[in-house]
């Protein structure tokens, strides 16, 4: 049968030609033809901040959801998406948040809520300041309009005293070259791809300012449990490889969009330690009031336990990941499958 | 009642007059902030895309409809006898009743689930989204309540708005 | 029925509905839904319903259509256009058509700094359509100037409809920008070298301006146009330089027209609620179009209509590919909403085109210039409807698209050179190094 899978990304991002445009022709095969879904791109189907109801609805059957576009639907995503500003390992932040999407009951649960069945998870690669002028130490960043996204970054921003802005992404390149921003942050793969931030910056400060975390595949929970036992398996077993060639594509996207900005004469700066001091300042700060804040603003009960839960499973996901060739998506998969995927049973997962 | 409806319609035309003069406000501060300085309203883009917009679009659309500002294509009206205007006029009537029922409908349920988890866009500030959602079943309703008493009432009790939507 | 059936009786049923004098939004939303229904189901319907309003018109880039709407609504109330436009007879007097051709010439100054089309004809729509009837010009010819050349603001940066190109097919945003000029400025050319020599060859659709103004009055005249070149330097000159967005610089603009207003002791309490009450009211007619095409656009995608289209091009050469998407889009630009039109057709061109090696610049230049002609071609053309919201029943909405009519054939020549001769696009961009 003809199912639809909804994308709010363009056709050629990462996270669409490489996370869907295979894993669907994959699950094709795999199921005999049971399933097959149609790709509905750029949002074409339904925008981003409500795809996670739409999938719900049945409006379409597989779609990908940033929690950080409905964090008053998703609070505890929300709340890990939170701790992303941590980031140090993309890889072991996908597959911590993979682990703890599929095992911890709590965040099942959430995703039940809406009719929806969370398969699997990714990280954007660590973001970077893009600069109009070289920075270095704190004070050299005071008073820059720098462009943001999300509470942790304005927060971090707001914190080293300069001014974060809040304008739309299709607005940061003209915004840039025209001087009413100073810097944005994001993660290196625009560099060259998407807004191709290549063609202006001037500056890349490579200080690690954590990465954003969402939901790869999540389905409608109708369609999941219509499913043959037979095919969620077939499913399953798909789903290891294609979110490991997601994070080796973003990998490999940071490696190729910093050598081209080196060769386009951009200057690659390593981050100052008094900056790294500041960041780790504000980063210790920031969870340390996590929990009571999430409470506080998503009345929700203390979610501490799943906090520590999170931080817990990317040092566990960097300790696996030690001497895997992270260029390698069947040596991930492998890993991924072994520790998360094999133990899922099709009988039992995603139908209570 | 047909005055009732009469005077909402027009509070909200008001209301949403007032949701563009606040636009206008709110940027204008926002940017005289960032460059005089260096401090822009946090939440502005926020607060204008959740309120000012919904406002000024939804809240109006008994007015529009009133005053005759609904976008019409008038190829074959123009050509057919005074009968069948009339029967087009209420066929319209009731399509576009239906149609916007559909959506007050629906847009009432997104509304409740807003309030009932305390919808909020993250920014700078944290902003909260859910009111705003209540302004399109709102804006819906009146709509369908305008067109349905048109159509029962037809031209006699037609109510009409002081002056055209629309004129110069 | 299969899926694609739905998909043509739903087209027909939109046009049906609009023939009944149905408001072409609710034709589109109203066919969308039940259509969504009878292929996919109530829930799939409600979903979608759901899914699209609040989102759709919640958006921080559309928010700029209300204040550019209210700054010519506060520019034609306190009468800031009229000592312009004197002017503009002054300098244009001896040309045929002369204020439709400074309308052209004055869209594009304005495109240059606004980057959406629409905006820009509900801008001159309230300040030149006046003027232009007041002159005793031909209504199709004083509206369709303002419907086409309001469309040179999606051509000429900044553009709105060329940033969501590249976002769709992933190519450079300056690089476009760029590539967009020279095609702008001639169009921009074509149309008022057409303008002359039709009001050359007739007359009786643009009078003669008879010049009896005395050297005093034409100074005092002069002296009175400041107002408005003052605002629009100031909205080009902060979207220039990038200190504002596009919204700012329409909320920065008109709140310039009321001061302006304000100190020549024309703003008052009435003017000020009905020009705000009109511009709610206008943008909520326009919004309500661009809501029942989104939720049309996902009616036509889910009846993979699109896919159906592009089955036809296995095995053409590039060229007569490039032709035939020119005519597709030409023909889903005469009933659909532009962007929703490139949402759908790109994710399913681009790798067509990339396997043929087509520039992706030169084809997003065609692209732009086929939305443009998009806007302003009935029977659904949101230029043209802006301007029928903005003049009510001043005029009809067959008279301004009989107007345009002469404005897309010009579009359709500039549209044929700029297939044949690539150049005109790549040529700028190649000079900038890109
Ligand atoms: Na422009
Ligand atoms: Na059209």
């Amino acid at each position: 049968t003809d199912y639809q899978a909804t994308n709010w990304m363009a056709p050629s991002h990462i996270l669409n030609g490489v996370a869907y445009e295979p894993f669907v022709k994959e699950i094709t095969e795999a199921t005999g033809g049971d399933v097959k879904f149609e790709i509905y791109s750029s949002g074409s189907l339904v925008p981003a901040p409500t795809t996670l109801q739409a999938v719900g609805d049945g409006v379409a059957q597989l779609g990908i959801v940033a929690a950080s576009y409905t964090p008053s639907e998703l609070p505890l995503s929300g709340l890990i998406n939170d701790l992303a500003f941590l980031t140090r390992d993309d890889y072991a932040a996908a597959f911590a948040l993979t682990e703890i999407g599929l095992m911890n009951p709590e965040l099942v649960a959430e995703y039940g809520k809406h009719n929806t069945v969370f398969v699997g998870g990714y990280s954007t690669p660590i973001y970077n300041f893009f600069c109009m002028k070289p920075i270095s130490d704190p004070a050299s960043v005071r008073g820059l309009k720098i462009r943001t996204a999300g509470t942790a970054q304005n927060e971090w921003i707001a914190f080293l005293g300069a001014t974060p802005v809040a304008v739309p992404m299709t607005d940061v390149y003209t915004g840039l070259e025209r001087g009413s921003l100073d810097c944005t942050l994001s993660d290196p793969t625009n560099l060259e791809f998407g807004y191709k931030f290549w063609e202006i910056a001037k500056v890349v400060n490579r200080l690690p300012q954590g990465s954003s975390l969402g939901a790869t595949y999540v389905y409608n929970k109708d369609f999941w449990a219509g499913l043959a036992p037979k095919d969620r398996r077939a499913i399953l077993d798909l789903t290891g490889l294609a979110l490991a060639r997601a994070q080796v594509a973003y990998h490999q996207g940071v490696e190729s969009a910093l050598k081209g900005s080196a060769e386009r004469g951009i200057a690659i700066m390593d981050p100052d330690p008094a900056m790294e001091a500041k960041l780790k300042e504000f980063q210790d700060g920031m969870l340390a009031g996590l929990a009571k804040r999430t409470m506080d603003a998503r009345g929700i009960a203390d979610p501490s336990p799943i906090i520590k839960q999170y931080i817990d499973l990317t040092t566990k996901w960097s300790g696996l990941l030690d001497g895997i060739d992270r260029n390698d998506p069947q040596a991930l998969a492998k890993l991924v499958n072994e520790q998360i995927y094999s133990k899922l049973d099709e009988n039992t997962f995603g139908l209570n | 009642m047909v005055k009732l409806v009469e005077r909402l319609t027009r509070l909200l035309a008001w209301l949403a007059g007032l949701a563009v003069l606040l636009m206008m406000f709110h940027v204008m501060i926002d940017v005289l902030g960032k460059y005089l300085f260096s401090a822009p309203l946090p939440g502005t883009a926020e607060v204008v895309a959740a309120y000012y917009m919904i406002g000024a679009v939804f809240l109006p659309l008994a007015w529009v409809e009133l005053s005759g500002g609904s976008i019409v294509v008038e190829v074959i009206y123009e050509k057919v006898p005074e009968r069948a205007q009339k029967v087009m006029l209420i066929l319209a009537d009731i399509v576009s009743a239906v149609y916007y029922s559909v959506l007050a409908w629906f847009s009432w349920g997104v509304a409740k689930h807003a309030y009932k988890v305390n919808e909020s866009v993250d920014g700078i500030w944290r902003i909260t989204t859910w009111p705003a959602k209540f302004l399109l079943p709102f804006g819906f309703c009146l709509v369908v309540v305008v067109l349905v008493m048109r159509v029962f009432m037809g031209e006699r009790n037609r109510m009409t708005t002081t002056h055209s939507a629309v004129e110069i | 029925m299969e899926r694609l059936e739905i998909g043509f009786v739903g087209i027909f049923a939109i046009l049906a509905l609009i023939g009944i004098r149905v408001p072409i939004g609710v034709a589109m939303g109203a066919t969308a839904f039940f259509g969504i229904w009878a292929m996919m189901g109530l829930g799939a319907a409600i979903g979608i319903s759901k899914a699209i309003p609040f989102n759709l018109i919640g958006d921080w880039n559309l928010s700029a259509i209300p204040m550019f709407l209210f700054m010519g609504f506060v520019a034609v109330e306190a009468g800031l256009t009229r000592g312009l436009f004197g002017a503009a007879r002054i300098f244009l007097a001896r040309i045929p058509g002369g204020l439709a051709s400074s309308t052209v010439f004055a869209s594009a100054l304005f495109g240059a700094a606004s980057g959406s089309s629409v905006a820009t004809s509900a801008a001159f729509s309230r300040i030149a359509i006046p003027e232009m009837l007041n002159s005793k010009y031909n209504p199709g010819l004083a509206t369709g100037s303002v419907a086409a050349a309001g469309t040179l603001a999606a051509l000429i940066p900044p553009s709105v409809l060329m940033i969501v190109y590249c976002l769709l097919v992933d190519s450079s945003i300056n690089t476009l920008f760029i590539a967009g000029v020279v095609p702008g400025i001639l169009t921009a050319i074509a149309f008022i070298v057409m303008i002359t020599v039709r009001c050359m060859l007739n007359p009786n659709l643009a009078p003669r301006y008879v010049d009896t103004t005395s050297a005093a009055e034409k100074w005092a005249l002069i002296r009175d146009a400041w107002p408005l070149p003052v605002v629009t330097f100031v909205v080009m000159g902060g979207i220039f330089t990038g200190a504002f967005t596009a919204t700012e610089s329409g909320a920065v603009g008109a709140f310039l027209a009321c001061v302006i207003a304000a100190v020549r002791g024309k703003l008052n309490a009435p003017m000020l609620k009905r020009a705000l009450v009109d511009t709610a009211s206008g943008t909520s007619a326009i919004f309500m179009i661009v809501l029942g095409a989104a939720l049309f656009a996902r009616f036509v995608a889910l009846a993979t209509i699109p896919t159906w289209v592009m089955g036809f091009f296995d095995g053409y050469e590039t060229m007569t590919i490039v032709i035939l998407v020119c005519i597709i889009l030409v023909v889903m630009g005469t009933f659909m909403e532009e962007i929703s039109i490139m949402l759908l057709t790109m994710p399913v061109l681009v790798p067509l085109l990339n396997s043929h090696g087509v520039d992706l610049t030169w084809f997003g230049i065609l692209v732009i210039k086929l939305m443009t002609i998009g806007l302003i071609s009935p029977p659904v053309g949101m230029n043209v409807f802006v301007i029928k919201s903005a003049l009510g029943d001043r005029v009809t909405l067959n008279q301004i698209f009989a107007g345009v009519t002469w404005f897309i054939v010009v579009d359709l020549f500039v549209l044929a050179a700029l297939i044949a001769f690539p150049q005109i696009s790549l040529w700028l961009p190649g000079m900038m190094g890109r």
